[in-house]
């Protein structure tokens, strides 16, 4: 018995040594605290490179601006406003000249020059670098320089959204780079933005700390740490324990909980409109122009956004993006919801009996994105469609998008962030696009006129005639702006999450702790 | 001896060998792979540059020797995403799973042997209806729920741990006792019964007969003979293990191999994935190998020709 004893005692030491707290957790080394402390923000995933020309997953966009600057950003009304470039101007309808800002210094010292700008864009124009962003501005021929401080791009004919494309091309030291390499830069990455890089942990932390030398003034923050946390449930957990001071991503039902824990939380209409994308093109019933408004009367937008996003996020208004986008038209109105089953919209003749159609839908890559595919299904019922329901996996789902393998219905937020403009999703509903699951007369003699518009406010009137378009075609059941729900803790101030998904951390601080 | 070690050896060979090939097939029957590679913007001059680019325009059996004649030379290609060696990125992520596989492998032997023992020694007592009752329980338990319920006790409401991350053994203790559970509760209720079948032979009768202390005749010559079945779980728990971790490392943040699979899964990262999968066969065949020779060891009637 000696012995059975010895081996309990064991056992119990060890549930000892697990349940015994060494007081409150000191998750971080404790560096010395000055002006405005450090903030850590916790989000789904991190860059899978420290190098911004390789990733364009959502979100590494915010960890890359707390690094690098672009040319141009969207100014979140619809325009662009100036960032590294301070002024620009067309010199004929295929060239663009930009001044660039003066003063501007990289984080290793170096004055930042046209020479960067044009190696820049051609690192991302050039095939073998295999930039995601490379599709954004493929429409640029060349880039010359003019002064150090001025740069001229030119496009193959005009070519209206080349400021949006600019608004994802972060600009790298070009000189810096060439010596070091493409391994090398992502070791040791040098950009223009209020913060430098310190470390990466890949799938944990990506840390940076003040640039003093910042353009436009020192931050406040001495330092930021990005954490990546995939679980919703954990990022929720991190901010009630405080080892995180704001968390993104916050899924509705969450919010009630920080609310009572304390925690300011707060939400933005994201640049991403969701609908289901009617394959119209394949004939059947979804062929049927009447068949496809139909659809947008028998599905309750309004209780999707009060029910199931407990009145996060905002309705789409029969078009793909919302009010804060270039090319949004202000006249539109979302399909009004007609419960009466197949009754007066219904088109009877067509489809006497409803029919049949396959309903591809995604789990855990919207907010929400399960419960809104059942509903949908279940509101379609009652009007005689009988929706397949097939949700997968998110990664499964872009493969499955890509390779053109949705056919029926497919859920899908089109993302117009961070250009904040209409061209982006639209791109995508014409005949000759990728994928295209919609083709409509109309729409490919008008869309790209858009494209060689090169006023912003005519190209905005185009973009809102093809909305017009695209609402009377619905090529889409219309849904809703997703939301960004994200809880910030009382202790931190000046932050702000934009519909851009990116984070105003310059003017941020951490008081009082 | 040696002959069998040989012959298990080639066995392994052919083992990762098979594994590679379905790693290889599987992300082709899955679907294109360029949908893998590209982004969901692509246009279509970008999808077939990347088709060429990676020889995916070349007839599946070129695709598949030179998939092999790089494995050979231990080369998965480059991750798309991380643009870094893929067999790289699997090796530095996975000691931080076997850390927290090891540890949780270690808890649950820590705490299940002495209860299985205890169970079967009092046998029909209240005792041993609570261990059985608590194994029951804590084998059903998903990992999923029981991380998140963890996460809430111990780090939201009591503040004593952290809920996520990895660095301090403070950062070990929940992911660790998350992914202990399942093989904690299955290898407790094995002791238990192994160890009551055990007690009922004839040369525990003579053991005890001879006048040994009871301790001694339970450690050595039950627990001891009990032990078989017992490690081979254990050694197949791991291999379970590494698949929890997968979630567990999820819910706790945890930069190992199973969150590098599903991150890689999710960006369509497949070298990444090929070379995931290899080596946690690797890690697998050579678990496998060990177990047969420890066999030997525990159990002298155990011969290898």
């Amino acid at each position: 018995m000696r012995v059975l004893g010895v081996l309990l005692l064991g056992g119990a030491l060890l549930l000892a040594l697990v349940g015994t707290p060494p007081g409150k957790p000191g998750l971080m080394p404790a560096y010395a605290q000055r002006t405005g402390g450090r903030l850590v923000i916790g989000i789904g995933s991190l860059p899978n490179t420290p190098d911004p020309h390789l990733d364009s997953t959502a979100n590494a966009l915010p960890a890359y601006a707390a690094m690098f600057e672009k040319l141009v950003a969207s100014d979140g009304r619809g325009g662009i406003r100036p960032v590294l470039a301070r002024a620009w101007r067309l010199v004929d309808d295929q060239t663009w000249e930009f001044d660039l800002q003066t003063g501007v210094r990289f984080h290793n010292g170096a004055p930042l020059t046209a020479e960067d700008v044009k190696f820049t864009i051609e690192r991302v124009l050039d095939p073998n670098t295999r930039s995601p962003w490379l599709g954004r501005i493929s429409a640029i021929e060349r880039v010359e320089v003019v002064t150090p401080t001025r740069v001229r791009i030119v496009t193959r004919g005009p070519f209206g959204p080349l400021l949006q494309g600019l608004t994802v091309v972060d600009i790298l030291p070009a000189r810096y780079f060439q010596e070091r390499g493409p391994a090398g830069f992502a070791a040791a990455p040098v950009g223009t933005g209020p913060f430098q890089f310190r470390e990466w942990v890949r799938a944990d932390r990506m840390v940076f700390t003040a640039y003093p030398g910042y353009w436009r003034g020192r931050p406040r923050l001495d330092e930021v740490i990005f954490r990546a946390i995939p679980e919703d449930s954990t990022r929720v957990a991190g901010l009630e324990t405080g080892e995180l001071d704001v968390g993104v991503l916050i899924p509705p039902e969450q919010v009630e909980r920080l609310r009572g824990r304390g925690l300011e939380v707060r939400a933005v209409n994201l640049g991403q409109g969701m609908v289901v994308n009617l394959r119209a093109n394949a004939g059947g019933p979804l062929a049927d122009r009447k068949v496809r408004q139909a659809l947008n009367y028998a599905v309750d937008k309004e209780a999707i956004h009060k029910t199931i996003l407990r009145g996060f996020g905002r309705i789409l208004a029969g078009q793909v993006v919302g009010p804060d986008a270039l090319g949004h038209n202000p006249n539109l109105r979302p399909y009004p919801t007609t419960r009466s089953g197949p009754g007066s919209c219904w088109p009877r003749p067509a489809t006497p009996n409803g029919f049949e159609v396959t309903f591809n839908g995604t789990v855990g890559r919207y907010t929400k994105d399960k419960e809104i595919d059942e509903f949908i299904a279940g509101q379609l019922a009652e009007v005689g469609v009988r929706a397949r329901l097939e949700i997968v996996e998110g990664g499964v789902y872009i493969q499955r998008f890509i390779a053109r393998q949705l056919e029926g219905m497919f859920i899908w937020a089109w993302q117009y962030f961070p250009a904040m403009d209409a061209d982006l999703p639209l791109n995508f509903f014409g005949c000759r696009s990728v994928g295209s699951f919609f083709c409509s007369q109309a729409f490919d003699q008008l869309f790209p006129q858009s494209r060689a518009t090169l006023d912003p406010r005519r190209r905005a009137q185009v973009l809102q005639r093809v909305a017009r378009i695209v609402r009377e075609e619905a090529p889409a059941i219309f849904l809703v702006q997703t939301p960004g729900i994200y809880a910030v803790q009382r202790r931190v101030r000046g932050f702000e999450w934009g519909a851009d998904y990116l984070m105003s951390l310059h003017h941020t601080e951490v008081t009082g702790r | 001896m040696s002959a069998f070690v040989l012959r298990r050896l080639v066995d392994a060979l052919a083992a990762v060998l098979g594994v590679s090939t379905l790693a290889f097939l599987a992300l082709r029957l899955s679907g294109d792979p360029v949908a893998l590679l590209v982004t969901e913007y692509a246009t279509e001059e970008e999808i077939a540059r990347v088709r060429q680019v990676l020889g995916l325009d070349r007839p599946l059996w070129v695709q598949y020797a030179r998939f092999l004649g790089d494995v050979l030379r231990g080369d998965f290609g480059a991750s798309l995403r991380f643009l870094r060696p893929a067999a790289a990125l699997v090796r530095e992520t996975l000691p931080a799973t076997v850390e927290l596989a090891t540890t949780a492998l270690l808890i649950a032997v820590v705490v299940a042997v002495p209860l299985g023992v205890v169970a079967a020694l009092r046998r029909g007592t209240l005792v041993d209806g609570a261990v059985t009752v608590a194994a029951t329980v804590g084998q059903s338990m998903p990992y999923f729920w029981l991380g998140i319920l963890l996460i809430m006790l111990f780090a939201v409401r009591w503040g004593w741990l952290p809920s996520f991350g990895h660095g301090s053994w403070r950062h070990l203790v929940l992911p660790a006792v998350t992914l202990a559970m399942t093989p904690m509760a299955r290898t407790a209720r094995l002791v238990r019964s192994g160890l009551l079948e055990v007690l009922s032979q004839d040369y525990i009768r003579t053991a005890r007969a001879k006048g040994l202390a009871p301790p001694r005749v339970v450690v050595h010559h039950a627990l001891r003979n009990a032990a078989i079945p017992v490690v081979t779980i254990l050694a197949l728990d791991f291999g379970t293990l590494l698949g929890g971790a997968v979630v567990t490392e999820t819910i706790f943040a945890w930069p190992g191999v199973g969150r590098l699979i599903v991150t890689a899964i999710q960006s369509r990262d497949y070298p990444v994935v090929q070379a995931a999968v290899f080596y946690l066969a690797m890690v697998f065949v050579l678990l496998h190998l060990l177990l047969d020779l420890l066999y030997a060891r525990l159990d002298p009637r155990i011969r290898y020709q």
